[in-house]
């Protein structure tokens, strides 16, 4: 019996020890990139080196009874009758109690650390616009800048207040850590500091409909400076309109191409037209969600050459831009859906 | 010709058939009516609606459901119950026995366990990005459906068959306390089953099976009202079933059956009940408040009309996280009802494990927040909720430590069963420890809506009903049909299914760690998903072979299996000291009890005095 005992806690003292030092070894999540990634990663460590000992504990002595305590053949008496052991029992039930008291404390101090909101001035306020399947920014305090895409400078606590137009969606980027449902009818908020300049992603984590997957938006962390700049040139840029130059020669080409967006993604993927040519694009939104059609050097999509309106669907629009003279391949995209509904233009 | 016609003399054909008429007659007026009052003749909403209410009551008349009822009512002498015969056309009319409606409750759980086990298959393949993809609305319908029918068409009733076979003969009765409810509470779940199937056949539902408005009660398909029926009445089912089972443990427990003589099994079903009759009505209303929403316009979750999104997803907690419990609970006192059997030894702290039933019961009513740590509510709430969340592992862990504890120095018999509450527990063990961060509120907002709830989910699931299912069904499976199942399939079955049930779960919870979302129907392949979605799958594939090996199992083994014996076990329960299959009213004298039921190795240790004929009393300590 003693002997039993003692083996069996060695093991599983080896085994607590093994398990909860990988654990706290290893970087579980992946791409820890704000402040609040790094409270919640640490705490899971902590939780998983926990759960190990506990684990350790039951598995050791499960398998050795397993391996030691089977019924020989020809055995057919009954084991000694211990009905329970008084100490043990109440043991394991004041230990497993203090320990979950200890971690709810813990916890709730990590949970006020990371929500709190900061002093006022202190963080920069984003108004975020979540609809099917689409997400929408807006910077009042940068004269209500408003974007397609999340741009973030580093280092500055975000605090994002967020509505639904439609259903309940959910912002989540998976680098930054905690999500936080958008429900309609009332304005949800959620605050983090973005530490790594980086290209990330919105993603809805709520299901909200057949475009759920889909509804991502990207985000930019940036440097205070170039932060700056992009606020500038969103100031400076006109909203999406038709920025064609006019025809300029009579022998100019002209090409006509329809274009259908439907299920969040366009029926093409790849758009040919000769250099230099008028190009006319028969566009018919399907979806009944915002969608738009726009051209750009590269798929970096910093420089526009043409930026259609957008439109919510089921509708048909015209758009009329000349292409560029250079052949090269470009970029097209939706505005509303810059990470999914993509294309090549290509100017021959 | 006779024989065809023979066919229509079964209930459940009659029933359906009926149903079908009925619901074509509650579509056929409603249009005339709306016709006769000037209105377009078909809105699929409200007329499929309509529809689907008159075949479910003409289905039940038809069955007989309501024939004494009726005849009581208008003051009719109730007619006498026919003896009944020994006869497999039985098991498809209505029946009050309880040990009939119990296999009829199992039976049609796992007739729908394969189908919904399948349908998810296609979505695992779907996900491990080996055929082509499917779409999104359908995608999201399969997935959904597979959640709803598993729950609410295979969990539900299969721990009802089992609750309903086996109560009545572990407590020392002849039948339950309302045998006529109990047969109406059983016929609720056929057309709560092909509702919920046959919602994927009418435009399915792309919503998750939580089905959260504004989403469900905006959908235009009408699979949304096909489910919302169905799901409300498989509640009603199991609300009228938890009186019937509360009514029997209080009222109808032989003599000498004191609370801690009780095996374990009725302490969970007691648990069980308790929280099905408190708050299943929760989920039926906020289904209902859903389908007058969508049918009838009523703004109770829309907030243009003055409604609060929130307010459903408190009152769908409210029900659905004790509901977690009741899913599991029963599976936990098979467990615990099996071990001593098996490990020769006493159920170690048996008293605790039988009280922290009720714990884990109790403290289930009051976490249902949880759920919403990322919903929006207010943030005071969330840190009590925290704390009541995370009380809930002390009974639970009070429950594994016992088990581990009566293997320790045990005579450990390696049978299917044994083997199968071998995994289950180290299952449930991964579940209950990956519940922790869960409800850490500050790590939770990040798992939430991620594979690691899903992978949590299905562990506890798998622990703490699958496997213990499959325990039970090879455990009482020689009670039931007095033959024994085939133990060679049985093990091929359990490593089947043990392999399955790692490779499904472990996966997951990887998944979720590294950032993956639940309900996406398509992931970019640079994040490096793929390896343990196809993991995830053949782990599916693995658990539905098991399914296919049980399935021949049971049908070859009732007839050519082995002869039972009334108990081939070796067992103290009360069930097992009657023959096998038991007699039609179990006991033929209300047996007197005398001692605990896992006195193993106890010198003279007897649970009950089966006859009249040995008086003297035997002393159990």
């Amino acid at each position: 019996m003693k002997k039993h005992l003692f083996i069996v806690l060695i093991f599983a003292f080896a085994l607590a020890i093994g398990l909860s030092y990988i654990f706290l070894r290893i970087d579980l999540i992946p791409r820890p990139s704000s402040l609040e990634r790094q409270s919640i990663d640490h705490l899971l460590k902590i939780l998983f080196a926990i759960a190990s000992v506990i684990f350790a504990l039951v598995i050791s002595v499960f398998v050795y009874s397993l391996i030691f305590f089977r019924r020989r053949p020809g055995d057919d008496k009954d084991a000694p009758p211990i009905k329970g052991y008084g100490s043990l029992e109440m043991a394991w039930t004041v230990i497993p109690l203090i320990i979950v008291i200890g971690l709810g404390a813990y916890g709730g101090v990590v949970l006020n650390d990371m929500t709190r909101p900061g002093p006022p001035q202190s963080e920069l306020e984003i108004d975020v616009t979540a609809s099917r399947f689409a997400w929408q920014f807006n910077y009042p305090t940068y004269g209500n800048i408003t974007s397609f895409e999340l741009e973030l400078p580093i280092n500055q606590r975000v605090a994002l207040y967020m509505q639904s137009k439609d259903v309940v969606h959910s912002f989540w980027v998976q680098e930054f850590g905690p999500k936080q449902d958008v429900v309609p009818g009332m304005t949800t908020q959620l605050r983090f500091t973005p530490t790594e300049i980086g290209h990330y992603t919105v993603q809805c984590s709520q299901l909200c409909g057949y475009g759920h997957t889909y509804m991502t938006a990207p985000v930019n962390v940036v440097s205070l400076a170039d932060f700056q700049t992009w606020v500038q040139a969103q100031q400076a840029a006109p909203s999406p309109t038709p920025t064609a130059t006019p025809s300029t020669g009579p022998t100019q080409p002209s090409v006509t191409i329809n274009l259908m967006a439907m299920n969040i993604s366009f029926d093409l993927s790849i758009i040919m037209v000769p250099a230099g040519a008028s190009v006319t694009i028969n566009f018919n939104n399907m979806d009944n969600i915002p969608h738009n059609f726009a051209v750009y050097t590269d798929s970096s999509a910093q420089t526009p050459i043409f930026r259609g309106q957008i439109v919510t669907g089921p509708a048909k629009v015209t758009y009329n831009f000349t292409a560029p003279a250079k052949p090269g391949t470009y970029f097209f995209r939706c505005d509303v859906h810059p990470t999914i509904m993509t294309g090549k233009f290509v100017v021959q | 010709m006779n024989k065809i016609l023979k066919i229509f003399s079964l209930g459940v054909i009659r029933g359906l058939l009926a149903g079908l008429a009925g619901a074509g007659a509650g579509i056929g007026i409603t249009m005339l009516v709306r016709h006769a009052i000037g209105l377009p003749a078909w809105n699929p909403g409200p007329v499929t609606t309509i529809g689907i209410f008159t075949g479910v009551i003409t289905y039940l008349v038809v069955l007989g459901a309501f024939n004494y009822w009726f005849r009581w009512a208008i003051g009719a002498e109730p007619k006498e119950a026919e003896p009944p015969k020994r006869s497999w056309t039985r098991y498809f009319n209505l029946d009050t026995n309880h040990k009939i409606i119990g296999v009829q409750y199992l039976v049609t759980a796992l007739t729908f366990l394969p189908f919904a086990v399948a349908l998810q298959l296609v979505g695992r393949l779907d996900l491990s990005k080996l055929v082509s993809p499917l779409n999104a609305t359908t995608y999201e319908s399969i997935i959904s459906d597979h959640g709803l029918l598993m729950l609410f068409i295979v969990v539900l009733p299969a721990f009802s068959g089992l609750m309903n076979y086996l109560i009545p003969l572990l407590i020392g009765a002849r039948d339950m306390a309302f045998p006529r409810l109990n047969a109406l509470s059983y016929w609720l779940i056929p057309p709560a089953g092909l509702l919920t199937a046959f919602s994927l056949l009418v435009g399915g539902f792309d919503t998750g099976w939580t089905l959260y408005p504004p989403l469900s009660a905006s959908f235009e398909y009408i699979g949304m009202n096909f489910i919302l029926i169905g799901i409300f009445l498989s509640g009603l089912s199991s609300i009228l079933g938890a009186i019937n089972f509360l009514t029997t443990i209080f009222k109808m427990r032989a003599p000498g059956m004191g609370p801690f003589r009780m095996p374990v099994f009725v302490w969970s079903t007691l648990a069980t009940t308790a929280l099905t009759l408190t708050f299943t009505q929760f989920i039926g209303m906020s289904f209902l408040m859903v389908l007058f929403q969508r049918v009838l316009g009523m703004g109770f979750f829309n907030p243009q009309m003055g409604g609060q999104v929130l307010l459903y997803q408190y009152l769908f907690w409210f029900y659905s996280h004790p509901a977690v419990y009741v899913f599991v609970l029963l599976g936990l006192g098979i467990i615990s009802d099996t071990i001593p059997v098996f490990a020769r030894k006493p159920l170690f702290g048996y008293k605790a494990v039988a009280i922290s039933s009720i714990g884990i019961a109790a403290g289930g009513t009051i976490v249902f927040a949880h759920h919403m740590f990322a919903a929006g509510i207010p943030a005071f709430l969330k840190i009590p909720f925290m704390v009541t969340t995370l009380l809930v592992a002390v009974p639970t862990g009070v429950k594994v430590f016992a088990w581990v504890a009566t293997m320790w120095l045990g005579k450990l018999r390696i049978t299917t069963a044994f083997l199968f509450v071998l995994s289950a527990i180290v299952t449930f063990l991964i579940g209950g420890l990956t519940g922790v961060p869960l409800g850490i509120v500050p790590v939770d907002l990040y798992l939430h809506d991620t594979y690691f709830v899903v992978g949590h989910f299905h562990a506890t699931l798998f622990g703490g009903f699958l496997l213990p299912l499959m325990a039970a069904i090879y455990f009482w499976f020689p009670k039931v049909s007095g033959r024994m199942l085939s133990e060679k399939m049985g093990k091929m079955q359990w490593l089947l299914m043990t392999v399955g049930t790692t490779l499904l779960i472990l996966p997951m919870l990887g998944l979720g760690i590294e950032g993956m979302r639940r309900r996406v129907f398509d992931y970019s392949l640079t994040l490096g998903f793929r390896p343990l979605h196809i993991a995830t799958a053949v782990g599916g594939f693995l658990i539905f072979a098991g399914l296919v090996i049980l399935a021949y199992n049971m049908i070859t083994s009732a007839r050519r299996g082995a002869p039972a014996g009334p108990n081939p076990w070796n067992s103290m329960i009360l069930a097992w000291q009657v023959s096998s299959p038991p007699p039609e009213e179990n006991f033929a004298e209300i047996p007197r009890v005398v001692g605990n039921p896992f006195g193993y190795g106890v010198e003279g240790s007897v649970h009950a005095i089966m006859s009249t004929e040995t008086k003297e009393e035997i002393k159990n300590e």
